[in-house]
């Protein structure tokens, strides 16, 4: 799943991650992410985290509560660090910064299934 | 023996627990490894350890059995010294039995007594030939003897058998029948008395015989006993010295190792260590490290108190949230380098000589796992101060390049007569900045008019600047008037000093060495044009010919010309369109009339198209010309008197502005500015710094411009009018004297300053 507020980001996530996933949903931003992870339980999740309404910080938080072995990769430019700091602390897996190509982003994803995580 | 036993006991315990440091875990497998180990590298010592053992229990087990046996001698030497007793007191009691039987006494009790010493010796003899249970002498329980198989023991009993048989013989009457005849006790009494002294002796022998066996079997023991506890005793020393040798060897190997680590850790280049699961330093580390941060204060610190010497605390603590996600099994950590803290920071470390030094370092972490899910983190630090700086110096170096380039590019288009008079002009508007800086009893008494000269100065400047279109200039002189700006505001909150205006020397020295380098560009260039040619007026015929004006414009003086130029690319930017009517400045003009009014001119111009003309589509609404008008006249009479109009057809005086900024600034009461007239308004607006707009750009919104303009006329000593209709007009009309100086062109002296 991908959430990002910016469109152009969104549609670059999702060519790249569609050669690999079969389905790739997207939101816009941490609200509409939260709804579609109770209903859809995606393996993994690339989040943004400056967005409107519920920011990424805020739906790592809710997320890890809802399910806790999604595999969640920060996907941010580098403005703030202590943001993305607690971001992972919160239980994101890892962090990709912006801009990133199709590459980093596709041996981000799969460094980030590695993890075994547990309930 | 104990004390062996105890020192076996302990060396086990020592090597127990030597074992146990390296013991990883409780399960079977873990068990069966340890035994591994044991029997693989510690063989030799686990197997001397069991001999010892064995040792000591063979000792023990011999000294058992050889005590039982000496026992056993112990009750035989007893038993056969009783028979030697029991053959006398049987002599006895048959002499008593006799003597009282002559004397017709009772010898009831002798011969009770003769019975049973009769058959005493006769069970013992018996237990001697056959072996069997016997009642112990001291009358307790019964004791199991063995039979003598001894030669010597033998040979005796083979004697005193027959001669017993004989005593069995000979007293046999009297153990039958209580009444005891003569002719049975004589007998008796006579083979007694005849035989008494061999039995006697033979007895004695058999229990000197015992005696000796006992003897042979307590050396024996004590041989053994010596024999064992030496050779345990060996076996310990053996156990040791193994022990020691492996522990020397042990120590010497880690000695070596320590010396190559620490070897290793004096030649990294990079300041190296490990940190634990609690986030403390460890024991080793690299050298530089030390080096570094100028301390040897590093192992056993805690991370945290280590940062804090050397960063903020906003930092430590992010830092030190970073440092955690490590240990944390849900992060891919190499997925998370790009959020380090620690990447090309800048510390402050104090040196040895209580000296503070920036230094900019870069930390790295990697993971390490220890076993048993123990990790730790190994941490590189390195300096890169040299690096950055040197990156620093390049970035600085392409932007001078960039810049200088820049300044070449904008150089020349620039007609070098103007280039001359702008860089003279520059050269004493600098200079009397610098004085307004260095007068610091006049900055002491009234700092405001002090930024307020240095202000119109700037401005004045820049405004020369952007009308020979040197932009590099003109943002120089702009952000000098941001730093003037902002010390303006600051001024309104505290009182500052001199050493407030430190910014602007600082400024001001960089725009001098602006100037240097415009005047060395202005220098090639002029020895450049010397060899191909090229002439000034070729460059004004260019500069003419690219203006689009070349066949409609008379002949005007250079300086002038080049307000074409300038309008047009204000009104440009501006997204605006111009039609500049020039009168009055044909050519030659004489410079020192030029030096009085271009700037003036300059600084209408900009006020002009910032405030004054419309765009296209308001100046169609208002039925205006599409494109605005300016003229620029200048007519003289003989006797001097000079009359100077810029006239625009744009939006006039914004009263109603100028009333909200005059009462916003605390000029003018909300009442005052209410009765102020249009004229009193303008007279405000000339007199203070007043600006209408919201932001400042590099044209205007700092509201010195209209000031600037009235302290040159009053330099010219000049008038001023001003006639304006809001959204019809704006006329400004500057009358004053001046009398023809035939000066010099003010470019040779500035020509020998930049050659």
């Amino acid at each position: 799943m991908i959430v990002d507020d910016s469109l152009i980001i969104r549609n670059k996530i999702s060519r790249s991650l569609l050669v690999k996933f079969s389905k790739v949903s997207r939101a816009e931003n941490g609200e509409q992410a939260l709804k579609m992870v109770r209903a859809e339980k995606p393996d993994v999740v690339t989040m943004d985290l400056t967005m409107p309404k519920v920011g990424g910080v805020e739906a790592i938080k809710k997320m890890m509560e809802i399910e806790p072995t999604i595999h969640i990769l920060v996907v941010s430019a580098l403005a703030d660090k202590a943001t993305a700091i607690k971001a992972l602390t919160y239980g994101a897996n890892g962090f990709l910064c912006k801009p990133f190509t199709d590459v980093e982003l596709n041996e981000a994803i799969e460094q980030i299934l590695k993890i075994k995580l547990s309930s | 023996m104990s004390v062996i036993v105890l020192w076996s006991c302990h060396l086990f315990v020592t090597s127990e627990t030597y074992f146990s440091a390296s013991d990883c875990g409780e399960n079977l497998l873990n068990r069966v490894g340890m035994f591994a180990f044991m029997f693989g590298k510690y063989r030799f010592l686990v197997i001397s350890i069991a001999l010892f053992l064995v040792l000591d229990l063979g000792v023990l087990v011999l000294n058992f059995y050889t005590s039982g046996k000496i026992a056993e001698q112990a009750e035989l030497i007893n038993l056969a010294g009783r028979q030697r007793t029991l053959t006398q007191q049987m002599s006895k009691a048959t002499l008593y039995i006799k003597a009282q039987k002559l004397q017709m006494w009772v010898y009831q009790s002798g011969l009770d007594e003769l019975r049973e010493h009769y058959k005493t010796f006769a069970d013992t003899l018996r237990v001697f030939n056959d072996g069997g249970a016997i009642e112990s002498i001291d009358g307790g329980q019964p004791i199991e003897i063995q039979a003598v198989v001894a030669p010597q023991g033998l040979k005796i009993l083979e004697q005193a058998n027959p001669l017993w048989k004989q005593f069995e013989d000979a007293l046999a009457p009297l153990m039958v029948d209580t009444l005891v005849t003569d002719e049975e006790i004589d007998p008796a009494s006579a083979f007694i008395a005849s035989n008494n002294a061999p039995m006697f002796m033979l007895m004695d022998e058999l229990t000197e015989h015992f005696k000796a066996s006992a003897e042979r079997q307590t050396v024996f023991l004590r041989r053994a006993q010596i024999v064992g506890i030496s050779l345990a005793t060996i076996n310990f020393f053996i156990i040791l010295f193994h022990f020691l040798k492996q522990l020397r060897g042990r120590d010497l190997k880690i000695k070596v190792k320590q010396n190559e680590s620490d070897q290793i850790l004096s030649t990294i280049g990079d300041g190296v260590f490990l940190l634990d699961k609690n986030l403390v330093i460890g024991g080793q580390y690299s050298r530089q490290l030390e080096t570094i941060f100028s301390t040897k204060r590093v192992s056993g610190q805690s991370f945290k108190r280590f940062l804090g010497r050397y960063f903020a605390n906003k930092t430590v603590g992010l830092s030190m949230d970073f440092v955690k996600l490590y240990f944390r099994p849900h992060i891919n950590s190499a997925l998370i380098e790009d959020v380090n803290p620690l990447k090309r920071v800048e510390a402050t470390i104090t040196t040895e000589d209580d000296e503070a030094v920036q230094k900019y370092l870069d930390f790295s972490f990697a993971p390490l796992n220890q076993g048993a899910g123990n990790r730790a983190i190994l941490v590189t630090v390195k300096d890169v101060t040299a690096q950055i700086l040197l990156e620093a110096q390049d970035e600085q170096a392409a932007d001078e390049l960039e810049q200088q380039m820049s300044l070449l590019t904008q150089i020349l288009p620039v007609p070098y007569q103007e280039l001359d008079y702008f860089i003279q002009e520059s050269t004493q508007g600098y200079d009397r900045i610098n004085a307004l800086l260095k007068d610091t009893k006049h900055i002491a008494d009234n700092f405001e008019n002090t930024l307020n000269k240095i202000a119109r100065e700037t401005h004045r400047l820049k405004g020369s600047a952007a009308a020979l279109n040197l932009k590099w200039v003109a943002e120089q002189h702009h952000a000098l008037e941001d730093n003037i700006e902002a010390l303006r505001e600051q001024s309104k909150v505290k009182k500052l000093s001199g050493r407030n205006l430190l910014p602007l020397t600082i400024k001001l020295k960089s725009n001098y060495e602006s100037l240097e380098l415009i005047s060395q560009f202005r220098c090639r260039l002029g020895n450049y044009a010397s060899v191909v040619g090229t002439t000034v007026e070729a460059a004004n015929d260019h500069q003419k010919t690219l203006s689009g004006h070349g066949g409609e414009i008379p002949e005007i003086d250079g300086k002038w010309l080049s307000l074409y130029d300038y309008a047009e690319r204000l009104a440009t930017d501006q997204g605006l369109s111009l039609d500049v009517d020039l009168r009055g400045f044909e050519a030659p003009m004489e410079p020192t009339l030029t030096e009085k009014l271009h700037p003036i001119a300059i600084q209408l111009l900009r006020n002009a198209i910032a405030h004054g003309i419309e765009d296209s589509d308001t100046r169609c609404r208002l039925k205006k010309p599409n494109n605005g008008q300016l003229l620029i006249a200048l007519s003289h009479d003989r006797g001097g008197n000079y009359r100077f109009t810029f006239q625009d057809d744009g939006r006039g005086f914004d009263y109603a502005a100028i009333r909200v900024e005059l009462v916003s600034k605390g000029i003018l009461t909300i009442e005052q500015a209410g009765r102020a007239s249009s004229g009193d308004l303008i007279r405000h607006a000339f007199m203070d710094t007043v600006s209408t707009q919201l932001n400042t750009d590099p044209i205007s919104g700092r509201g010195v411009g209209l000031p600037l303009v009235w302290q040159l006329i009053k330099s010219i000593g000049g008038r001023l009018k001003v006639r304006s209709v809001e959204r019809e007009f704006t006329h400004f009309i500057i009358e004053f004297e001046h009398q023809s100086n035939e000066r010099e062109t003010s470019t040779r002296t500035l020509m020998e300053r930049a050659g």
